[in-house]
């Protein structure tokens, strides 16, 4: 449990140090975002071992539906409060989702085929 | 305020591990995911415990600051797939950045098209990025912070729902492309469901969400130049 809890530390360092960074430069991207490519660098150079940090961040990613309920009890709660065509954001959701599903899994398809005949 | 904080936080993780145990009972199926099951049960039952929605919302902060050191626990997976990603790194940016133009070039188009308001546009232009990097780009663009939640997590639901059927009809079989596509439209969500598929189509999905992020928040400069 206490070797959990350091490696905790560790992430929770990372994403201190990213919150910083943003702020400082102010870059218009997420601290944890800066904070997760500081620790993937420091994994890459060596500086940290995945073995302090790995049995920390299973836990987090095994359990991250967990970290969505809170979130989305509140978007319920303030669904009450738009006061406009709700089935039109609806469209926009749906419509871009599909979008985003259908064009990236066709293209990265598409690609991996186009190699694969190149190849021959 | 310390006690609803242990309130709060303490009903969320029972009704969550209740949760998983009745979704590992039934054999993962996939409508008892604990998502749907306990956000419903503590919907529901959150006022008969006399807590209302705005002190439970108060009382689970952990949660927010977890989910920011989840989004940075990423780092892990990504690592390990470094030598994957190397070999793919092409196909992986032409598909992330080719994915992300849809989703923002589509969002603006059907939003412009049902004439939508300025500010609700900007709350929903960055929802294809995952939740803490779509709110502050929405706070950039002048959008309205509650509503990002709503629509990030909306289209995350639908694309969770939705999308291993579309791959399916669509006969996409390639695990990046599957991978990609779930990690790029649903993000932390896409990507569970894509570890449980397997390691590569996890590996793509954790790296589909992360670079989408990035690719959504560098689009969001230009908006505002045409704008």
């Amino acid at each position: 449990m206490p070797k959990v809890f350091w490696q905790f530390t560790l992430i929770f360092s990372s994403l201190a140090f990213g919150n910083a960074i943003v702020s400082f430069f102010r870059l218009p991207l997420s601290g944890s975002i800066v904070g997760m490519l500081l620790l993937f660098l420091s994994l890459l150079t060596g500086i940290i071992q995945i073995e302090w940090v790995e049995k920390a961040a299973n836990v987090h990613l095994q359990h991250m539906t967990l970290l969505f309920i809170p979130p989305v009890i509140g978007a319920l709660v303030y669904f009450h409060h738009i006061h406009m065509k709700i089935w039109k954001l609806g469209v926009v959701i749906a419509g871009s989702s599909l979008c985003i599903i259908i064009i990236t899994g066709y293209s990265v398809e598409l690609y991996e085929k186009l190699k694969r005949r190149l190849k021959r | 305020m310390i006690e609803n904080m242990l309130i709060s936080t303490g009903i969320t993780v029972f009704a969550y591990l209740i949760g998983l145990k009745i979704f590992q009972a039934f054999n993962r199926n996939v409508w008892l995911n604990p998502l749907y099951t306990v956000t419903l049960f503590l919907f529901i039952f959150l006022p008969f415990l006399h807590l209302d929605y705005q002190s439970y919302e108060n009382g689970s902060g952990v949660f927010s600051i977890l989910m920011q050191t989840a989004i940075v626990s990423l780092a892990i997976p990504l690592f390990k797939q470094w030598p994957l990603i190397k070999k793919n790194f092409k196909k992986i940016g032409m598909g992330i950045f080719v994915g992300g133009a849809a989703g923002v070039g589509s969002t603006f188009s059907l939003a412009s098209l049902f004439g939508i308001k300025k500010d609700i546009m900007a709350s929903l232009l960055p929802k294809a990025a995952t939740l803490p990097v779509a709110l502050s780009a929405s706070g950039t663009l002048g959008g309205v912070p509650a509503l990002t939640v709503l629509f990030v997590l909306t289209s995350a639901l639908f694309s969770f729902i939705c999308g291993p059927k579309v791959l399916e009809w669509l006969n996409i079989k390639s695990k990046a492309a599957r991978g990609l596509a779930m990690g790029a439209s649903a993000q932390a969500l896409g990507a569970s469901k894509c570890l449980q598929w397997g390691e590569e189509e996890g590996a793509m999905s954790a790296i589909a969400m992360t670079t989408t992020a990035i690719i959504v928040s560098s689009f969001i400069p230009f908006y505002m130049i045409f704008s």
